[in-house]
């Protein structure tokens, strides 16, 4: 997995209690705040533009293919999240669809 | 200015087929061009055409203050393109991330920036763009816990918690400070005529009687 890759410093070692839980079970309902790396005033954000739901996050995310470059530059310009909130988003978008998708 | 293939308006005006034909022939997997992916596409489209010049990632959170003008925030002296196309490479393997080369570079760019930024932009277009800086210390514990609870009503609570984070921060009090003043002296005369008639240790038991 990149976590494990040397040239990725920055990136998170080990994952969240927010990225476990998110990844653990279908997303269903839930609001986009539950996805690791969304805070309070991101999600808001994000809800104000019209994603108010992780799925829809998601369908952003497959829509771009799954990209991590482009999601992580679409997220950042979309709700303002920083090169790591994004790159959290995205491993978290990830792993999920690896397992339930 | 290099000279592009495309201008940046000749890429904005093309339509969805032909910006992503445009993609593809320059061996770009993309999915499909809608509202949403547009303007990500563009960008890539322009990076690409300018061999790298006009960097690919944005900066860290403090640029993002000026709103939705990010070709102003891609460098520190306000031109749209960049002579560090060391820095951005655009060669590397599109699914692969240096994000610690990207990251240390833009933290070190974004601290030098933010102050001018701040200085420079003026009237902020949007005051809640003003909490990235403090993002992290909103550190709310359990979020992912709550949500798995009744999600509906925790939704509209995360909602208005949020909103609430916006206007000025407050603490709310349930009980007003006046009444915790008087809670406050009320217990401790109790408590110091409890000890003023407590009965001496030391003294004889029997001399009482």
């Amino acid at each position: 997995m990149k976590w494990f890759d040397t040239k990725s410093f920055n990136s998170m070692a080990t994952t969240s209690q927010k990225h476990r839980q998110f990844v653990s079970e279908p997303m269903g309902d839930k609001h986009v705040s539950a996805l690791a790396g969304i805070k309070d005033v991101l999600a808001l954000r994000l809800a104000q533009e019209g994603y108010d739901k992780a799925y829809v996050v998601l369908g952003q995310f497959l829509v771009l293919k799954m990209n991590k470059k482009l999601f992580v530059e679409w997220l950042m310009d979309i709700c303002g999240a920083n090169a790591w909130q994004a790159e959290c988003c995205h491993t978290c978008l990830h792993n999920w669809c690896e397992a339930f998708l | 200015m290099a000279s592009l293939e495309f201008t940046q308006e000749q890429i904005e005006v093309m339509s969805n087929a032909e910006l992503l034909e445009t993609l593809r022939q320059h061996g770009i997997n993309c999915g499909p061009i809608v509202p949403s992916t547009r303007l990500v596409y563009q960008k890539k489209l322009l990076n690409i055409l300018s061999g790298g010049l006009v960097p690919w990632k944005q900066a860290t959170g403090y640029e993002m203050e000026e709103g939705r003008h990010r070709t102003e925030s891609y460098s520190d002296k306000g031109d749209e393109e960049e002579e560090n196309a060391d820095i951005f490479d655009s060669t590397e393997e599109e699914d692969e991330m240096t994000p610690a080369k990207l990251n240390i570079v833009q933290t070190k760019r974004g601290k030098a920036v933010a102050p001018e930024r701040l200085l420079a932009s003026g009237s902020l277009p949007k005051s809640p763009r003003r909490r990235i800086v403090p993002d992290p210390r909103f550190s709310r514990s359990d979020a992912g816990s709550e949500l798995s609870q009744s999600q509906q009503s925790s939704d509209e609570m995360m909602i208005a918690e949020s909103e609430k984070l916006l206007k000025p921060l407050k603490k709310e009090r349930r009980v007003p400070v006046y009444l915790q003043v008087l809670i406050f002296i009320f217990v401790s005369i109790i408590i110091y005529l409890i000890i003023y008639n407590l009965e001496p240790v030391f003294k004889h038991p029997i001399s009482r009687h």
